[in-house]
This record gives C-alpha cells, sequence and structure tokens, in this order.
C-alpha cells in the first residue's frame, strides 16, 4: 500500500493518494511558495508506483488556481503518468473546472496536448 | 547600500514614485483598494492576495476579473519574491498597490533589481510586449512544454501570464538608483 496525504493550507491544495484505495485526489488552489519543494513527494510518489503492479490509476483534479511556477510542475506531474502509461497502467486524467473558469479549462486542455494522455473533462 | 535610509538618493526616489501613484488616485471613482511598501515573503503575498480577493468580491467585480488580477497579483508578488534585490541589511524596499479607478484596475508594482539584471530584464519585457495574442499563446505553450523550473524556481511563465491576463495591458520602467541598482516599476491593468 502506498499513502500520501497533504492537508490543504492557504497556498497549496490538498493531496490524497491511497492505491489500496483507489484514490488519487489533488484539489484546491495551488501558489507555494516553492513549487519544486512542494511537488517533488508527488513527482516522487507516482515515480515509485512504476514499481507496483497497478492496472488503472485515475487522477482527479479539481484545482481553482494554480501560479505559473505550479503550472509547470504539475506538468511534471503529469508526465510521470505517461510514464506509468508507458508502462502498461491505464491512466485517466479526471480534470474539473468551474463552469465559468475557461482559463483552468484551458490549462487542462493545454496539458492533454502535451501529455497526449486521456482526459476527461468535468464541471464542478 | 542602505535602501531605507530616509532622505537618501534611492529612498527619495522610491517614495516620490508611491506617492506619485496614490495622487493619481483621489477623486471620484477612484480609490486605492490594496497597499503594501515595505518587504515581501510569501506569509505576506498570502495575505495580500486573500484581502485582494475579499475586496473584489465585496465590489462585485466578476469572478473572471476577480481571477485574472488575483492571477497577476500572485505572478507580480512571487516574482518579487524571487528576484528582489535586498539592500546589505537585508531591506527589501518594495511597493504593491492596486488602484481602481471606475471600472478599471490597475496593479502596481516597484522592486528593487541590479543593473544588470535590469538590462535583460528590459529585453525580456519588451520581446513580451511585442506579442500579440496569438503569439503570447504560442510562447506560453512552448515554455510550457519545454519548460522546468529553474533554481531559483521560476518558470519562465511569470511575465507570460501577466501579459495574457491584463490583454498585454503592461507597462514598465527602470530606473537607475546608483551605480549598481534600479527601481523596476510594473504596471498591468484589468477591466472589471
Amino acid at each position: 500500500m502506498k499513502r500520501l496525504e497533504l492537508k490543504e493550507t492557504n497556498n497549496t491544495p490538498n493531496v490524497l493518494f491511497d492505491t489500496e484505495k483507489n484514490i488519487f485526489v489533488i484539489d484546491g488552489k495551488s501558489f507555494p511558495e516553492d513549487s519544486k519543494e512542494f511537488y517533488r513527494p508527488i513527482i516522487d510518489y507516482f515515480d515509485v508506483l512504476k514499481n507496483e503492479k497497478l492496472q488503472e490509476l485515475v487522477l482527479s483534479i479539481n484545482l481553482f488556481y494554480l501560479s505559473s511556477s505550479s503550472i509547470i510542475s504539475v506538468k511534471q506531474v503529469l508526465l510521470k503518468l505517461v510514464e506509468l502509461n508507458d508502462k502498461g497502467v491505464k491512466v485517466k486524467v479526471v480534470w474539473s473546472h468551474d463552469d465559468d473558469d475557461d482559463d483552468i479549462k484551458k490549462t487542462g486542455e493545454d496539458y492533454q496536448k502535451i501529455t497526449k494522455l486521456p482526459f476527461e473533462f468535468k464541471v464542478n | 547600500m542602505d535602501l531605507n535610509k530616509v532622505g537618501s538618493v534611492e529612498e527619495s526616489i522610491f517614495t516620490a514614485k508611491v506617492n506619485s501613484i496614490k495622487a493619481a488616485y483621489t477623486g471620484d471613482d477612484k480609490k486605492i483598494l490594496v497597499s503594501h511598501v515595505g518587504e515581501l515573503d510569501q506569509d505576506k503575498v498570502n495575505t495580500i492576495s486573500s484581502l485582494v480577493e475579499t475586496q473584489m468580491e465585496n465590489l462585485g467585480v466578476s469572478k473572471s476579473a476577480v481571477k485574472k488580477i488575483f492571477n497577476i497579483v500572485i505572478e507580480t508578488l512571487q516574482n518579487i519574491c524571487l528576484h528582489g534585490e535586498k539592500d546589505n541589511n537585508g531591506y527589501q524596499m518594495t511597493y504593491f498597490i492596486i488602484g481602481k479607478n471606475q471600472n478599471e484596475f490597475t496593479i502596481f508594482s516597484g522592486n528593487i533589481i541590479t543593473n544588470i539584471g535590469a538590462e535583460k530584464l528590459n529585453i525580456r519585457l519588451n520581446s513580451v510586449k511585442s506579442l500579440n495574442d496569438v503569439e503570447l499563446k504560442k510562447q506560453y505553450m512552448e515554455v510550457l512544454s519545454n519548460g522546468e523550473l529553474s533554481a531559483k524556481g521560476g518558470a519562465g511563465l511569470g511575465f507570460l501570464t501577466i501579459a495574457l491576463k491584463s490583454g498585454n495591458n503592461m507597462d514598465f520602467e527602470f530606473q537607475v538608483l546608483n551605480k549598481e541598482y534600479s527601481l523596476f516599476t510594473l504596471q498591468s491593468k484589468v477591466l472589471g
């Protein structure tokens, strides 16, 4: 079982990853002072998952604000999912956004273009 | 160099700048919504950004405009935290002001930068400013596709984000303070 939980703060999102319950969620707002440091355990988590026998992984992302450095860091998280996908894990990203938030929707579409992962867009 | 020494040339230029911004927002329909002069760290970024959000919502500004302003505020403040120079005593001379003139919101910021840094940043900002919306988005996608965070944690997307959110309504200036340092000022506008 691999689990990672980071509680939401004023400028960082709530993160809950649990292979046993098959839950992978990032939600909240993201503008940490040091994005690299904040996202490092998240990137490392998916790196370690490469060695697990995993058939399917659905990552739900519901971020209503991302700073520009967070945008780069989330891309790096998604690139780890690409590696898992290439290893045969069935990966999907569920990207949620507010109905009237075109910018966040577009950010999801940018990621879809770059990673070519299957994305499901959901309106909150 | 002691930047906060009252009466020094540097301090006079800085104070004059802050006062002239504030003076431009007196009169009907004009208001200073947020004003922070002094040092910046992440705690202050959190405080200022949540104050901005509350103020905008109270004014009944549309959600999309609030988001645009919030984006610019975070990018501007975090840029200063990452790159703003400090004086010999660790003092960071900065200002951050939001002015409202009817439905136009202007985000002003000023911080100290080395003269060498100013030259580089001037080239970078002039190039961003010369781009139209399609070119901005194209460059944004290029940086997003190939970009990694620098050692300092910069993404290379900060000024592109400010330009995109303000519809490239962004102006900047470098004012030489002494043989080492300049005052870098930036302003961007969003319609509420």
